[in-house]
């Protein structure tokens, strides 16, 4: 991660320079600025306009009672208008939503009241005049004011007042120094809140690479045979492997995929996996597998590589210190948290593990495991066609291009700030910089699906087009590395080459800046047919040429919403213009 | 489970006024970290903490003796922050004055 410290403003009305100072002093990443804006001073500091903060990101922490004033009037046991205390917290979420063209993105924290507010005790959480009740649905009105608003996250600080224990809330802090809680909870929001920012800059893990014997079940395989594995059963160790396995089968779920790097007999270890009868991940779960007796290190290379993915995006889970020390040392990208000897402990130690955490979750992020599945059997086809080009045409490959819209601009931004390999220029930018950028007459976004006889790999490409008199430029050009090589890249560009001839240019071009990562994008570049200056980064097409589509690839475009028709690039390039897409 | 001293001594209290020093160093800078030692200046010529750090301090310190000895204590009372006489100034200073206060309430 960049060691540039990230710009962050706290935003309060009590005081939060502690928090500030645990955000600075805190070795963990990112290194971070802070600054405190004015301590009461939310509304005027959300509704502040100036210029120039769009990197900053900011936290805003309030108590309920300084932007919802009637809740005050709860707090002394008056009578209270439900309606009124749910338009005030409608406005408040309407200078948040004012507030975030300012930054890059904004946490927003939930309210809470301090353990010794016992409102009216057991029935506060009943009646509708309440503390909690109301508070229940305040919170409920701002996170639905606010869920849809790009950059901004509502953040739940209960979890790190619990954290910090019976003391969480201080008294004598708020007289001394105007900070109602203890350090404890600001260190913990410290922790909580860089995790976050580690989320929304895209530095989520994607893949566990995980061990068998004593990690995904108790024993060895190879010793005691699959009959007798401790897993499930009327046996806590057992039932606590199961925990296990069912904690990785949901992270599955949400996109982060599995792999195994065991070292067992291949045949013996598959036989448990198909065959225990209260198993709870088959083969089948599993995206990539290396069981054999070779090095782990080693092995964990290979399956990241062949589900290309980088190091930085792998979790590595093995239950011997040995393992875990050899895999941390010779890989440090890789991600090896220390595994707690007690397996009870498994499933919990899994489950808080922040480093999967997304800022968004897309269709595409959910079905992200079938796809590599799916690849998977794509791979076995490539292996029994005779040559490269009757493997590409019995995929029978669709791509659907479209604009830039409400619907399909979380996951342009996803993909935009984390795709490396096949990426020009490797610009970042958050979706609401995106859709600015994209605002411009003289500007393009488009995105493309990809599909074909195995599945659906979802939105998968980006290009987009800065127009400037005869020139068109190619600012970006993105793909994700699950549909590199099969032609969907030339079918992008025979779609630019077609935007930018009805555009009126001459030429389109494209800069390639060079990264650790992007050496792929430029060999594809380099073979694109595109003209080159001698350094080989500068490439043009003379757009009077037509850039041909491969003929393995079919080009469609969504029409009416629901349905798909075929289309030359000349009818997609024409479908996709601002015009057409209103 | 560690047994906990009815009248802590000097000798008990000044490790658990290391481990506030060692909490507050986290929200310092590293080149500006307090280290732990008798004479270690909290308040007054040589010190350093401002005034949020200090009010961190103390709360953490009285947490810290509730937990460990039992005992609730204030210690923005009696003068803390005398040039001569006030129990911030040091570490050591500290550590007697709390080992006393404990000692008036047992």
């Amino acid at each position: 991660m960049n060691s540039t410290p990230i710009q962050i403003e706290l935003i309060s009305d009590f005081n939060l320079q502690t928090l500030a100072n645990y955000l600075e002093n805190s070795e963990s990443m990112p290194a971070m600025s802070a600054k405190v804006a004015p301590f009461g001073q939310v509304v005027p500091t959300l509704l502040q306009e100036h210029e120039g903060a769009k990197n900053v990101f900011a936290v805003v922490w309030t108590s309920p009672s300084s932007v919802v004033p009637t809740f005050s009037d709860a707090l002394q046991s008056q009578p209270v208008n439900e309606t009124v205390i749910l338009s005030e917290v409608r406005l408040f979420a309407q200078h948040i939503v004012t507030a975030k063209n300012r930054f890059r993105s904004l946490l927003v924290c939930a309210w809470t009241l301090p353990r010794w507010q016992r409102g009216l005790g057991l029935l506060d959480l009943q009646k509708p005049s309440g503390l909690r009740n109301l508070l229940l649905k305040m919170n409920l009105e701002l996170i639905s004011a606010l869920q849809d608003v790009a950059g901004v996250y509502v953040v739940n600080p209960q979890d790190w007042i619990e954290a910090a224990g019976k003391n969480a809330h201080s008294p004598k802090s708020w007289y001394l120094s105007k900070t109602p809680y203890s350090a404890e909870v600001l260190k913990q929001a410290a922790f909580e809140i860089k995790a976050a920012l580690r989320t929304v800059l895209g530095d989520a893990r994607k893949l566990i690479v995980v061990d068998l014997d004593d990690t995904m079940w108790g024993g060895v395989v190879g010793d005691v045979g699959w009959e007798n594995l401790r897993l499930g059963g009327h046996d806590h160790i057992g039932e606590a492997f199961l925990d296990f396995q069912r904690a990785l089968k949901t992270l599955r779920n949400r996109g982060i995929l599995l792999a195994i790097a065991s070292k067992n007999d291949e045949s013996v270890a598959l036989q448990a996996l198909g065959q225990h009868p209260e198993m709870m991940l088959r083969p089948e779960d599993f995206a990539g597998r290396r069981i054999n007796w070779k090095d782990k290190a080693g092995n964990i290379v290979e399956i990241a590589a062949e589900l290309r993915l980088g190091l930085q995006s792998v979790v590595f889970i093995d239950d011997n210190p040995v393992e875990r020390a050899r895999v941390r040392e010779s890989l440090p990208e890789v991600l090896v948290p220390d595994w707690p000897n007690d397996k009870t402990l498994a499933a919990s130690t899994l489950l808080q593990m922040d480093c999967f955490d997304t800022a968004q979750i897309t269709s595409e992020d959910q079905a992200r495991a079938d796809m590599y599945t799916a690849e998977q059997k794509r791979d076995v086809l490539k292996t029994e066609m005779p040559t490269v080009e009757h493997w590409l045409r019995s995929l029978q490959t669709k791509v659907t291009v479209e604009a830039l819209n409400p619907s399909n601009q979380a996951r342009v931004a996803q993909l935009f700030n984390k795709t490396n390999q096949m990426n020009l220029t490797t610009r970042r930018m958050s979706e609401i910089e995106l859709v600015q950028w994209a605002g411009h007459d003289d500007r393009r976004v488009l995105a493309f699906r990809v599909a074909d006889r195995f599945g659906d790999s979802g939105l998968t490409g980006i290009l987009t087009l800065d127009f400037n008199g005869s020139d068109a430029s190619i600012a970006d050009f993105i793909l994700s590395c699950r549909v590199m090589g099969r032609q969907v890249e030339e079918a992008m560009l025979a779609v630019a080459v077609e935007c930018a001839r009805r555009a009126g240019a001459e030429k389109l071009l494209a800069e390639f800046i060079p990264t650790a990562k992007n050496k792929p994008c430029h060999e594809f570049w380099m073979r694109s047919g595109f003209d080159r200056d001698d350094a080989g980064y500068r490439f043009t097409w003379q757009v009077a040429r037509e850039y041909s589509r491969p003929s393995s690839v079919e080009l469609m475009v969504p029409a009416n919403g629901q349905h798909y028709q075929s289309l030359r690039v000349k009818e997609a390039a024409r479908e996709v213009e601002p015009t057409a897409a209103s | 489970m560690n047994s906990i001293p009815q009248i802590p001594s000097y000798d008990d209290v000044l490790p658990v006024v290391y481990k506030a020093l060692d909490e507050l160093n986290q929200q310092r800078a590293r080149n500006q970290r307090l280290q732990a030692s008798p004479d270690c200046v909290i308040f007054g010529d040589g010190g350093n903490l401002n005034s949020l750090e200090l009010s961190n301090f103390i709360v953490l310190m009285e947490q810290l003796v509730q937990e460990k000895f039992g005992a609730e204590i204030d210690l923005t009372e009696n003068d803390p922050f005398s040039p001569e006489s006030g129990h911030m100034r040091t570490a050591a200073t500290l550590a007697a004055h709390i080992s006393n206060l404990v000692r008036e309430q047992a």
